[in-house]
């Protein structure tokens, strides 16, 4: 920032009046010569106003009258005052690549406000208004958020660094504060050049984010957890192709085995269809066996046969009709009781036992007992032949209990014989048909191993049913794998998911952590290496200022900003010096200077340093020195000099100086000034172009000084 | 701002070539967020904003970049 020109109005003592400053970066150097109460503090105050408001007033505002103490409240009791800063601002940034870019634009800024004045120590000031222009080749263009752009270009902290009353200038050092006061003030200047806070913020905020990103990523899930999911994922894939596979497999085999199980179906069928060789085998060997029996059978029939004509039954039925007129014969004879003697004993003992034959009780001298005893004794003077004639009339009886039924015996066992002879010709000749039909067959037959067939189509069934349970084992897991397998897959790319934003998340906090490694180490440089810089540039400005050589055994041999934030000076020995006591007034403006300028010089801030009265106690040597040391170190000093204070330094101003203007109050003629300077207004600031080896009509003063200075020609 | 942005942004810019270059253009996407968030801070001091939020929506953005770009290099 540097200032073009100021305009005041109506600022106590400043009723109109204009001043312009120099941005000439060879001539940086702007002074305003004014005398004392020639309103230079009151420049000061306004150009604060201007640009920070009614904080930047004695007092905050509160009790400080801006309105011209000689304010005419006949005519008005309302005052308008303004004060306008015209300044140029460099915005610079550096690109990624580090290449600098710079843009200079120029600003307008106005500030005004309106006091009614209400008594001689009375009034009521309104709020001021601010605004901001921006001017260009075009035109102004009023710059919206106007406080907000002004403080981007320089911050209200940054006030009391550039702008400094000489006479207050000793804040840092003075005694009149506690030493907690002074180093706050130290540390709070040091800190607010070299963005302290913006840092420690800026590293809180970061920090806070990497520990916001710290608890979210707990609620991630773990490697191991993924890992898990994903081999059952894996397990359960493998799992269901392997089921498949074998699925394939079982369907492959079972397309193989159908065609085999029906074509050895259909060549058994084809087999069957002309015969079971095997079966028709067997149905010969039995027809055979068969065969052997009826032959068997038959032989035995003839055999019985032949045996027939050979028979007693035979006898019987040829001799039938003799065999009966014997049997006749035989039972007249027993009618007369000649036979059967042969009965005799059997006979005796009934007789004893007193019981027949028939069971019945032979009563003695019952009839029947008679009978018996009768037949006894006859039989008893029967012959040898009535016994033999006994024996053939029994055994006629027994051939022939029914002459009709011998004769029916051997013709129903002819009968029967011949049948079955018959018969089992037949027979025979059935089965040796059969047979030979059988072996006709048979030999005709292909050698088709039915059998052979059957126990390999059984075998393929059996291979089948195997399958088939297998293939339904398989078909009922694969719906539950699969179903297990979806569950899986969906936990898996939740877990994914989460896993990618939990990715996502520590890219987040890796990139955060850079972030913070960034600021909190650039911090740490600046406060391990800005702060000592801010000291050793202090200490070297202050020995230049006050033309102090150490080596040269100087009673100042440093100064510095110490850990703690004091500044301290150093005598002989490194004993420490009081600036209160120890240093003189110069001395301890010089190192005010010189520590507002290392901050300015080391923070590298393109600001102006307006400085009323720097030089006040001072000689000449200092003087020069500390102007000197200004000049280089700044980027635009405005130095407010009374006459003493330009005195002896005029060939250093004559080479560094870009503008000087000199202010008069008109209130101090005839005491100070020697002519009456225009206009009415006594309270008031007027100003004149005569610089600092001249004077003119307005500036001439009645002090004899003026003798060294130049009458300059309007 | 007191200190110039230039000063400042050097001074991180030194620290930034310590950090590893995890991706290509990483250090200048770092250093572009680290700019932003001390422009941020700057501009809070002036005018109250929700800083917080701001500052953690500039690291999750170089996060962003991060893990884009690391996502690319691991597909390739």
């Amino acid at each position: 920032m540097k200032f073009i020109e100021a305009r005041f109005r109506n600022f106590r003592l400043l009723r109109d009046l204009e001043i312009s400053f120099s941005t000439n970066p060879r001539l940086p150097l702007t002074v305003l010569r004014a005398e004392n109460d020639t309103g230079k503090t009151t420049i000061l105050h306004a150009l604060q106003w201007v640009l920070f408001g009614e904080d930047a007033l004695p007092l905050r505002g509160k009790g400080y009258r801006i309105h011209p103490l000689d304010w005419n409240v006949a005519e008005s009791k309302i005052v308008d005052i303004e004060v306008e800063l015209k300044f140029q601002h460099t915005f610079e940034r550096r690109d990624s690549k580090g290449t600098s870019i710079t843009t200079t634009k120029v600003y307008l800024a106005r500030r005004t406000t309106r006091e009614e004045v209400l008594g001689p120590n009375q009034w009521n000031r309104a709020k001021s208004l601010f605004s901001l222009y921006e001017q260009n080749d075009t035109g102004t263009t009023p710059v919206t958020n106007p406080e907000l752009s002004l403080r981007q270009i320089m911050g209200s902290n940054l006030r009391h660094i550039f702008f400094m009353d000489g006479d207050r200038a000793l804040t840092f050092i003075t005694s009149e504060i506690s030493d907690y006061d002074k180093r706050k003030l130290v540390r709070s200047a040091i800190r607010d050049m070299l963005a302290f806070e913006i840092l420690e913020k800026a590293r809180e905020r970061v920090d806070k984010t990497r520990k916001d990103i710290l608890t979210k990523n707990r609620d991630f899930p773990k490697a191991d957890e993924i890992t898990e999911a994903g081999s059952r994922v894996t397990d359960l894939e493998n799992q269901i192709k392997e089921k498949e596979t074998k699925l394939q497999g079982i369907d492959s085999d079972l397309a193989e085995l159908r065609p085999l199980i029906a074509k050895t179906d259909e060549k058994i069928k084809n087999a069957l269809v002309k015969g079971d060789k095997e079966k028709l085998k067997e149905e010969l060997s039995t027809a055979r066996s068969d065969l052997d029996l009826q032959r068997k059978r038959s032989q035995e029939l003839a055999n019985e046969h032949s045996k027939l004509f050979c028979a007693e039954s035979l006898s019987l039925h040829l001799l039938a009709d003799h065999v009966q007129g014997t049997s006749d014969l035989l039972d007249r004879l027993k009618q007369r009781g000649r036979i059967p003697r042969s009965a005799l004993p059997i006979l005796r003992e009934y007789l004893q036992s007193e019981e027949c034959i028939c069971k019945r009780p032979l009563v003695k001298g019952s009839d029947e007992y008679k009978n018996v005893a009768g037949l006894i004794a006859r039989q008893e003077s029967a012959s040898e032949v009535d016994d033999r004639l006994t024996n053939l009339h029994y055994t006629a009886k027994e051939k022939l209990p029914d002459p009709e039924q011998v004769e029916h015996k051997w013709q129903s066992e002819i009968r029967r014989v011949v049948g079955e002879r018959n018969d089992t010709e037949k027979n025979v000749n059935k089965l040796e048909t059969k047979v030979k039909l059988l072996e006709t067959t048979v030999a005709e037959l292909p050698n088709t191993d039915i059998s052979f067939l059957t126990s390999q189509l059984t075998e393929y069934r059996k291979q089948k049913t195997e399958l088939d349970r297998k293939k339904g084992g398989i078909e009922t897991e694969l719906p539950e794998l699969k179903k297990r397998l979806r569950i899986e897959t969906i936990h898996y790319e939740k877990l994914l998911k989460k896993n990618k934003a939990s990715k996502q998340l520590q890219s987040h906090y890796l990139a955060t952590a850079d972030v913070f490694s960034v600021i909190d180490k650039a911090y740490k440089a600046i406060e391990t290496s800005e702060i000592p810089e801010v000291s050793e540039t202090m200490n070297r400005f202050f020995l230049d200022m006050i033309r102090s050589a150490p080596e040269q055994n100087a009673i100042i041999r440093r100064a510095e900003v110490t850990k703690e934030y004091d500044i301290a000076v150093y005598g002989p020995e490194e004993r420490t010096l009081n600036p209160d006591n120890d240093l003189n007034g110069a001395s301890r403006r010089a190192l005010t200077l010189a520590f507002i300028l290392a901050l300015t010089k080391v923070s590298g801030v393109p600001a102006p340093n307006v400085v009323d009265t720097p030089l006040g106690m001072m000689d000449p040597l200092i003087k020069q020195s500390v102007l000197a040391t200004l000049v280089s170190n700044s980027v635009q000093p405005i130095l407010f000099l009374t006459r003493s204070e330009i005195r002896d330094c005029e060939d250093f101003l004559d080479e560094h100086t870009g503008l000087v203007t000199t202010l008069v109050n008109p209130a101090y003629y005839p005491t100070k000034l020697k002519n009456k300077p225009p206009g009415d207004s006594f309270c008031r600031v007027i100003s004149c172009s005569c610089n600092h080896r001249q004077y003119c009509d307005t500036c001439e003063l009645i002090d004899s000084t003026e003798s060294s200075l130049q009458r300059r020609v309007s | 701002m007191a200190v110039t942005k230039t000063k400042l942004l050097d001074a991180f810019n030194r620290q930034i070539q310590q950090i590893e270059q995890r991706c290509l253009c990483y250090r200048e996407e770092l250093y572009n967020a680290v700019a932003d968030i001390i422009e941020t801070e700057h501009l809070h001091e002036i005018q109250a904003t929700n800083i917080q939020q701001k500052v953690t929506d500039i690291c999750g953005r170089l996060g962003y970049f991060l893990d884009k770009k690391t996502d690319d290099n691991s597909q390739r």
